[in-house]
């Protein structure tokens, strides 16, 4: 099908702000009066507090107000930005400042003065004694016998969710060949560019507070901050400026129930803004899980069971943690078919920062852990790993066990093809270790991961999203909408599907960049690469309605029955009876007009607050080619073929541009990046970007994005979606190439260079 | 971070008599990539900084017969453009290219990567594999001293109160020799070095025999060291594999690197007898 907007690679509406650094942060803000807010935070992993002083701070010219526990409601809380659903398991765990500490970093009180140098004065002079407890930094510990209590969980395991299908021990008993392997994948940051955790609360004299903050949630946070602070939704507006990139940090509260706490105490603003390490040290990172996959299988690659234990390190508190546990299920069960399967997820608590959403939610640790061993397997039985893929995955047309819906188009034969080809599988992989330059000491191999992932959560939670289009005296179009682009592009994706629907050049659409809870209707925000497949499907549909607001108007014009215009290019056409008249159009803006000001009297508009009717999965088979240094340790990724089936692309270089970034995030979980603890104190080894080591543009290999557009029905000019899918394949990918390099099965992330070095000098005692 | 006092001398002399005269509690600034991290952090207990950025004269490139005089503000993003540097001493300019980022090369100065005396310092440690003499000024007048004399620890030099190294020196390298800058880190760049190398080696006429060989490596110590012993065993011998791997040996045996964030002391061992062994033969340049 052709489109006149969608599938252009039109340039982002807020390319020219952000470019040139006129755009304005949250952090960027400021308003008369405005106070500074910083929070003091605990030294120690896990420590009862026995008495705090305040007084000194307080009496420090320029402190406004100094807050502990003591101020703060006495309500349990839970910061993930769940919405209430039937898939939400939210325990909650949590005060805006704690009476114990849990982490290191933990919020204990929290300042507001006149300027930042007096907030940090007033937090060194806060004297807290503590009683230290001992630190449970990893699951093993917390789990142990007689373990001490970070919250009232036994054993601190505060979730399990099973799963059962078929019979695993008859799927086990049925096999020629059962594999078993256990899995460990490190707690990672997202390291948006804006450090997560800026917001700033005004409270005003009617009793309500604006919370301009940097999220990828406005709605929700709102409920959330307002349940916290035990205040009604309504008396909150969130405002989200521009947001330099979340990858999940901001799915849900980070700091804004604390500025709010200590604006309204004090009666004026409070800006409240995390430095890096206070990004590092407080804010939500991805799980580390320890995964124990077991996997029964016929000579001729026929699955015949599949096993999943896991235990997820939530950290301190379990915001997201038991709720992931459903996706983390669900990932396992969907991507490969088998009659019988079980899965056991624990969630566990640790003294580490609490884990919450980051890009994938679950899926890149369960694909690291399931891809390695398909590897393995397709070894053992001699079947070429492409071909066992092609052979269990799930395809169109069958039920997709994360979604219990059939899947409505699959793309994924098109990526291994074209992928491969890219490659060039064949003729490199029959090349296993093949030795290159530098006196021998480097192996190259080339290795693949597939995955699968969602448009939205459907049906495990409602994936709501409300437009409003109204088409303005001139023909131009504003599109209101709680536009939560936090720098992907989605609020361009849907400006383009507004401009397809409605006929109206792009430039003509204005979507509104700021989102904002008084202005545009409900929206469950970005999540689960849902902006353009969800959100898409509303702004198509108020879009058309408003189109069929505006044929009508035209056929009375017209004098045209409806069934016979169209709307291209800012302009209704009648079509031809015959060839030989002028063909007869009327403007939009002409019709507009009229609506405004002629006989009608009214504005056309069209609104919907909806769901979309689906949940399509993507599809996607990454290929690695790297060189392994067997004499440092060193892997180099070389080349990457990123072949992705995203449905139709709205416009492809976002959608590529969400891919390359995301491939930026999954080498470094592959190779570098890595949260260090000090496992007896629990004190972070690496909060800052000169030790936690994500990596730089000349570190980047070269990258080939190949689209694949197995357009789906449901979904806006048949897009699926991008956002999450690009890092999720790509560390198996990786572990499976340097496998393929030099033999070596690397069951723990990340693979860096000590740890390399050491496989290799065991493999050859 | 409380007020603290702040002077922007302009010239070397009033330079020196402010930081002779507040003694240790002040601090001299020069690109402020190490010293504004650490004050930012709380690190520090300084009553004052002293802002070198006046002072022009300590700033750019003098030639002198064999001899090139680098002042000690010039900033490490000059290195990487002069032509000259690049032709004679291109392990300076690697080493210059390896250092942070743009930013930061846009700031740091070769004196600051002196003075700051981190093991792992880049710049600095070509500069010990060159031989450089620095020129010193304080306030009884000015001395010299050579590069192998200037460290006492990490974070530590010869440096008394009121004394600012002005100019760093460096002979052209023998004819036909070679110098070489390997580092080794998880990145490409915006790294410290895990272990970083610099060698030279000069060939004798006939070029079969080693004539002179010089090796500087860093991060495997309390400072950064030339190792004689692996240096020696190369003099007057033939170029081959197994001497440089020889070398390597006694480079490894003479090290005594730590366990940290960044890596392991094992590690760090095994990485600088690779490095050491990959710079000699990159070094060396034609096949073994």
């Amino acid at each position: 099908m052709s489109y006149s907007v969608v599938g252009q690679s039109v340039p982002r509406v807020d390319a020219r702000e952000k470019v040139s650094g006129s755009a304005l942060y949250t952090g960027d803000m400021m308003l008369p009066h405005m106070l500074i807010g910083k929070v003091l935070r605990s030294p120690f992993a896990h420590a009862k507090i026995i008495s705090i002083d305040t007084s000194k701070a307080k009496e420090l010219p320029g402190v406004k107000v100094v807050l502990t526990y003591e101020d703060t409601p006495k309500i349990l809380w839970n910061s993930a930005g769940f919405p209430p659903s039937p898939g939400a398991i939210l325990v909650e765990d949590q005060y805006i400042l704690t009476n114990k500490a849990r982490y290191v970093g933990d919020g204990i009180a929290a300042v507001a003065a006149v300027d930042e140098a007096t907030a940090v004065q007033a937090l060194e002079l806060i004297e807290v004694e503590y009683e230290v407890l001992p630190a449970l930094m990893n699951i093993e510990r917390a789990m142990s016998d007689g373990a001490v209590l970070i919250h009232e969980a036994e054993k601190n395991i505060y979730g399990h969710t099973p799963v059962v299908i078929g019979d695993i021990d008859a799927g086990f008993a049925d096999a020629d060949f059962v594999f078993e392997d256990t899995y460990y994948v490190p707690k990672v940051n997202q390291v948006s560019l804006e450090p997560c955790g800026v917001s700033m609360a005004a409270p005003d004299k009617d009793g309500r507070i604006t919370i301009w903050t940097s999220t990828q949630m406005p709605h929700l946070v709102r409920s959330i901050t307002a349940h916290a602070l035990g205040l009604k939704t309504g008396q909150i507006r969130i405002i989200k400026p521009p947001v330099g990139g979340a990858f999940g940090s901001r799915l849900g509260v980070v700091n804004e129930p604390i500025a709010a706490l200590l604006a309204m105490k004090v009666g004026q603003p409070v800006m409240l803004k995390y430095t890096r390490e206070e990004a590092f040290l407080a804010t939500e990172s991805r799980h580390p899980i320890t995964m124990t996959i077991k996997t029964g299988v016929k000579k001729d690659g026929t699955f015949t069971a599949r096993q999943l234990t896991s235990y997820i390190d939530g950290g301190a508190y379990a915001t997201h943690t038991p709720s992931l546990a459903g996706p983390v299920a669900g990932w396992f069960l969907a991507m490969y078919k088998s009659p019988n399967i079980k899965v056991d997820n624990y969630s566990v608590y640790t003294n580490s920062t609490q884990c919450g959403a980051f890009r994938g939610y679950g899926n890149p640790q369960v694909v690291f852990a399931v891809e390695s061993q398909i590897d393995d397997i397709a070894e053992r039985l001699g079947i070429d790993p492409l071909e066992l893929r092609l052979k269990n995955h799930p395809c169109a047309g069958e039920v997709w066990l994360w979604s219990g819906w059939v899947i409505e188009s699959c793309g994924f034969e098109e990526c291994i093809a074209s992928g491969a080809k890219a490659i060039e599988w064949t003729k490199k992989r029959s090349k296993i270790g093949n030795e290159s330059s530098h006196q021998g000491s480097k192996k190259r191999g080339v290795g693949m991961g597939y995955m699968m992932h969602v448009s939205g959560a459907r049906p495990m939670l409602h994936e709501t999203s409300a437009a409003m289009i109204k088409i303005n005296e001139d023909g131009t179009a504003n599109l209101i909408y709680s536009n939560s682009d936090c720098g992907q592009g989605a609020g361009t994706s849907l400006s383009q599907i507004a401009a397809e629907e409605l006929g109206i050049p792009f430039e003509d659409v204005m979507i509104t960049k700021t989102a904002d809870t008084d202005v545009a209707g409900f929206d469950i925000g970005s999540h689960a690469s849902r902006q353009t497949y969800s959100g898409g499907n509303s702004v198509k549909n108020a879009a058309a309605k408003a189109k069929q607001k505006i044929l009508e108007m035209a056929a009375e014009m017209m004098e045209t029955p409806v069934s016979e215009l169209v709307v291209k290019g800012g302009r209704v056409w009648a079509s031809n009876k015959s060839s030989e008249e002028p063909a007869k159009s009327v403007s939009i803006a002409e019709i507009s007009h009229r609506a405004h000001f002629g006989s009608h009297g009214n504005q056309i508009i069209g609104v919907v607050s909806e769901e979309p009717p689906g949940n399509p999965p993507v599809y996607a088979a990454q290929f690695v080619e790297v060189e392994v240094d067997t004499e440092t340790g060193i892997v180099e990724v070389l080349r990457v073929v990123a072949a992705h089936d995203v449905g139709t692309a709205i416009n492809p270089a976002i959608v590529e541009g969400q891919i390359e970034g995301a491939i930026q995030q999954g080498i470094g979980y592959a190779l570098t990046e890595e949260y260090c603890y000090d496992q007896e104190s629990g004190k972070p080894l690496n909060p800052n970007l000169s030790d936690y080591k994500i990596l730089t543009s000349v570190d980047m290999p070269q990258i080939e994005t190949i689209l694949v557009e197995a357009a789906c029905d449901t979904g806006p000019f048949g897009a699926k979606s991008v956002g999450e899918s690009g890092l999720v394949a790509t560390a198996a990918a990786i572990a499976n190439a340097v496998y393929n390099a030099i033999g070596i099965r690397f069951k723990e992330l990340p693979m860096t260079p000590e740890r390399v070095l050491a496989a290799l000098q065991n493999k050859n005692k | 971070m409380s007020d603290i006092n702040y002077w922007e001398p302009e010239n070397l002399t009033d330079a020196v008599s402010i930081l002779a005269d507040r003694a240790d509690q002040v601090r001299a600034l020069a690109g402020g990539t190490d010293l504004l991290v650490k004050m930012k952090k709380g690190l520090t207990n300084w009553k004052g900084i002293v802002n070198l950025k006046g002072l022009t004269e300590l700033k750019g490139f003098i030639y002198e017969g064999q001899t090139i005089s680098i002042g000690a503000l010039t900033q490490i993003s000059a290195l990487i453009d002069n032509p000259l540097l690049s032709l004679h001493f291109p392990a300076l300019v690697d080493a210059a290219r390896s250092l942070g980022t743009p930013q930061v090369r846009n700031l740091a100065t070769v004196g600051g990567n002196l003075c700051n005396a981190s093991p792992a310092a880049d710049v600095a440690l070509v500069l010990l594999m060159y031989e450089a003499r620095l020129l010193i000024m304080g306030p009884n007048g000015s001395r010299q001293v050579s590069i192998q004399e200037f460290y006492v620890g990490p974070g530590q030099t010869v440096l008394q109160q009121g004394e600012i190294l002005t100019a760093i020196e460096i002979d052209l390298p023998p004819l036909n020799s070679k110098g070489v800058f390997f580092k080794h880190g998880k990145r490409k760049s915006h790294e410290i070095a895990l272990v970083n190398v610099a060698v030279l080696l000069t060939p004798h006429p006939g070029r079969k025999q080693i004539a002179q060989a010089r090796i500087a490596v860093g991060s495997v110590a309390s400072t950064q060291l030339r190792i004689k012993d692996a240096e020696d065993s190369l003099t007057n011998s033939l170029a081959t594999l197994s001497a440089f791997e020889q070398a390597a040996e006694l480079v490894k045996e003479a090290v005594n690197p730590i366990d940290d964030v960044r890596s392991t002391a094992s590690y760090r061992k095994q990485m600088v007898g690779v490095l050491t062994r990959r710079a000699l033969v990159e070094a060396w340049g034609e096949e073994l």
